[in-house]
């Protein structure tokens, strides 16, 4: 593993890390050969029986999933890569659990006592934590993101920073903040005048995708929510630790206690599809309630897949690592969605994030298409906002 | 409020387990050779540590092994043995998916 990052980062033993290096390996070894051979096994084998027996090719995504599951080769690639998740997080877990009194110690000593800290945590117990943390752990994170095993628990943070970079080798960088970076460049693009004051970003966790928008907006005042506490005392800690000013507080996106009006900005990198039907229009609603009149809302999701092999392939997580609610965003129309949170017609549209060089856009095909953003402005008071 | 390194994280997620097979021994005999593979690859590491240490001096304690870290160069010596190893271990799926069947091992 590269070097500790920083203060918060749970340190691995000598047989802690050969574990988590196999496991980087492994997982390497499963992308590269497994879902190009999957492709493989579908196109050679697959889709002709299926063509022969049924007079049809294979008509979506659902159709693939039905025959590919039946076959031996991806019977034995999902059996190894659902294994691959579950050991992601046992080889993490024995470092947070050896360490986790002297990682809360620390969280305090650079967050809540710390009289010098440059943001602050806000804690709410009564927060009731959405159906779609509680039903299954999300990625198989045994307790998800949320759930407390001790007074002042700061283990799902730290499980969630040092699971990454097994996750994504090399994708998000040393301080897992590259999806922050790339919403942050694309942000760019779309208005290079922006000098938002202030900044909300959704569903942040530990805020790793939270720092680069402090960092390229020194000025602004930064909140970052989310609905679990041990991740958001991590990031507290981690934000400290790193000198960037963030405001973390323990809320659901899709009803906050900030304002109307009160944000230039609103983010959330790869939030929506571990959501629910429900709760993605209450999101669009309150990113609208909470922009000021020219604001910006930019939600960043991941790649869905281009063709319908490749859709299926995407879905394995719905399936398999209990992104229960992913399957649903293939196919959801985040603008009409938008619009009908109150966004404008011509204020609303997708745009598609490049990954940076070394992001793991190989994960299951060499074409990914980039990560899907929604780009959504409220109209400036007393503006046309016809173009 | 008091805190405790007794506390334990469960190991478990919450969620139906999927099963991949039609014979769920087939799915546990998995996880199983993968735990297996895994330990010995952390086995293999280990005894690498030793070995270098032991050619570096003729006394050895296990403080030695944990505080040992392997530089740049060692660093990619191990990852090409991990490869290669992983490599061995899959080599029948490999070999041109799109043929198993013909190859007879399907």
């Amino acid at each position: 593993m590269a070097a500790r990052r920083h203060q918060m980062f749970p340190c691995a033993n000598h047989d802690e890390r050969a574990a988590q290096q196999f496991l980087t390996a492994l997982r390497q070894q499963l992308s590269g050969w497994g879902a190009p051979g999957a492709r493989a096994i579908f196109e050679a084998r697959v889709a002709p029986e299926v063509a022969a027996r049924e007079q049809r090719p294979p008509r979506d995504r659902h159709d693939i999933r039905r025959l590919m599951t039946r076959d031996p080769y991806y019977q034995f690639w999902s059996a190894l890569q659902r294994r691959s998740q579950e050991l992601l997080w046992e080889t993490t877990l024995d470092p947070v659990e050896r360490q986790l009194t002297e990682l809360i110690q620390t969280y305090r000593e650079l967050g809540p006592e710390n009289p010098q800290r440059l943001g602050s945590l806000l804690l709410d117990p009564e927060l009731p934590i959405p159906r779609y943390h509680t039903a299954a752990d999300i990625h198989l994170q045994p307790g998800g993101y949320h759930t407390d095993f001790c007074a002042e628990d700061v283990a799902a943070g730290a499980l969630y920073d040092s699971a990454l970079p097994i996750y994504a080798p090399g994708a998000l960088g040393p301080e897992n903040d590259a999806l922050g970076r790339m919403l942050l460049a694309h942000f760019r693009t779309v208005d290079p005048e922006a000098r938002p004051e202030r900044i909300l970003d959704m569903g942040a966790g530990i805020g790793n995708s939270t720092l680069p928008w402090a960092r390229a907006f020194p000025a602004a005042e930064v909140h970052a929510i989310d609905v679990g506490a041990p991740c958001l005392r991590y990031g507290h800690g981690r934000a400290e630790s790193l000198g960037v000013a963030v405001h973390f507080s323990q809320q659901n996106a899709e009803a906050t206690s900030f304002a109307a009006g009160s944000f230039d900005l609103v983010v959330s990198h790869i939030m929506l599809h571990e959501t629910s039907a429900q709760a993605l229009p209450n999101i669009l609603r309150e990113s609208f309630r909470l922009l000021k009149p020219g604001g910006w809302c930019l939600h960043m999701d991941i790649p869905r897949g281009g063709d319908p092999f490749e859709q299926f392939m995407y879905e394995w997580e719905t399936y398999n690592s209990n992104e229960n609610f992913s399957s649903y965003m293939t196919d959801a129309d985040l603008p009409a969605l938008a619009r009908a949170a109150g966004f404008s017609s011509n204020s609303v549209h997708m745009g598609r994030i490049r990954p940076f060089q070394g992001a793991d856009d190989t994960l299951y095909s060499a074409n990914a298409p980039g990560y899907p953003v929604l780009v959504a402005s409220k109209p400036a008071v007393g503006k046309s906002v016809a173009a | 409020m008091s805190v405790t390194n007794s506390v334990k994280l469960p190991r478990v997620a919450k969620g139906k387990r999927p099963s991949f097979f039609s014979d769920p021994g087939v799915d546990q005999l998995y996880s199983i050779t993968l735990e297996l593979a895994a330990e010995l690859s952390v086995a293999l590491e280990r005894i690498d540590t030793l070995e270098r240490l032991l050619d570096q001096q003729a006394l050895l304690s296990r403080d030695d092994i944990e505080a040992y870290r392997p530089d740049a160069s060692v660093e990619a010596e191990r990852a090409a043995r991990r490869d290669a190893y992983l490599q061995r271990v899959f080599r029948i799926l490999e070999q041109d998916p799109g043929n198993r069947d013909s190859g007879g091992n399907g």
